[in-house]
């Protein structure tokens, strides 16, 4: 541990930042596109709001309210690289498992798509835990 | 052209302090911490982009080939840094006379590592978008312009750094060609799962 870089606090903090910024972005993208499964909202609109809102909130707090100090060396590339992953990783992970949940209740479509390889358009119409669980199942009757 | 290259950065870096504000914010949007994470959170937009399936693959590949881009941006800044190691950063070779507004970098400056990876991703996103292409030109224009204002690189190093990001693109291009069967195949998986 050199001064700043690589102190568990920034890595923390920088982790939450990532995280938060991602989780937001697939709100963004889930609203503009249309994928209703891995949206934590019904109405678009909230969507982007919430979207944007978390983008804005994780830039300004990371360098607002942390103490970043930028005129001292904040992290090396490769741990950069490894935190970064981990924290997008997380991300999707979050956006995934958790709008699972919230639209555990969403109807899914009368007419099944005929072809195994639909996609991401599969979660215009699903959960993904739903689209996974019926991927598995498929799987097994063959 | 050393001297010109002095001269440009000494015009630019001399704009320090002149504007706090602009410092200020200049500071934030070409650090380390800032630009990777605005890089990525294009990337994953792109990666969804598009109506259907056919778009949005093309936009997906275009991501494959900007990851791959800054991948091979990299390695080349790594192997010419070490080539031309003793070419000194301006805050090194001008301590009194520049105005440095950002943690002081230890590895060489030729060429500019940040302005490499961005420009290579936007290269990469320009071969397949021309739109969004151009549209992504403007932060990594803006964090180019950053490094020099800050005091870390002359322009020149950023000039190295786009060309380092057009051989990077090319070089990823062809790799990319080559190994289209696992560019498929990974494709493939990925819509498997659904994320793709």
């Amino acid at each position: 541990m050199n001064g700043y870089i690589g102190s568990w606090t920034f890595v923390a903090q920088y982790c939450g930042y990532v995280f938060i910024a991602f989780a937001g972005m697939l709100q963004l993208v889930a609203a503009r596109w249309g994928f209703h499964g891995i949206s934590f909202f019904r109405n678009r609109i909230w969507g982007y709001v919430f979207g944007t809102i978390a983008i804005v909130a994780a830039f300004v707090w990371f360098f607002t309210f942390t103490g970043l100090d930028l005129s001292e060396p904040t992290i090396d590339a490769p741990p950069q690289l490894l935190w970064s992953s981990v924290s997008v990783a997380c991300a999707i992970l979050f956006t995934l498992a958790a709008s699972s949940l919230i639209n555990r209740k969403m109807n899914p479509p009368a007419q099944e798509s005929s072809t195994d390889e639909a996609g991401l358009d599969t979660l215009k119409q699903k959960t993904y835990w739903r689209a996974i669980a019926r991927y598995i199942k498929k799987d097994k009757t063959q | 052209m050393t001297s010109a290259d002095e001269t440009v950065f000494f015009w630019i870096n001399g704009l320090v302090g002149k504007v706090p504000i602009i410092d200020g914010i200049i500071r934030v949007i070409s650090c380390d911490v800032f630009v990777p994470v605005v890089m990525f959170l294009a990337l994953i937009a792109i990666w969804f982009y598009g109506r259907n399936q056919q778009v949005r693959e093309r936009h997906q590949r275009a991501v494959i080939c900007s990851l791959t881009a800054i991948g091979f941006s990299n390695l080349i800044v790594f192997i010419l840094n070490a080539i031309l190691s003793d070419r000194l950063r301006p805050f090194e070779a001008f301590p009194e006379k520049v105005n440095l507004l950002y943690c002081q970098p230890t590895d060489p400056s030729f060429p500019s590592n940040a302005a490499a990876a961005a420009f290579a991703m936007v290269i990469g996103i320009w071969i397949y978008n021309r739109r969004l292409g151009y549209i992504l030109l403007v932060p990594a224009l803006v964090i180019s312009f950053g490094r020099v204002y800050m005091g870390i690189h002359y322009p020149l190093d950023i000039v190295g750094g786009f060309l380092t990001a057009i051989l990077a693109t090319g070089v990823a291009w062809l790799v990319l060609k080559v190994a289209e069967p696992i560019v498929f195949r990974f494709l493939s998986l990925a819509r498997k799962v659904y994320l793709s």
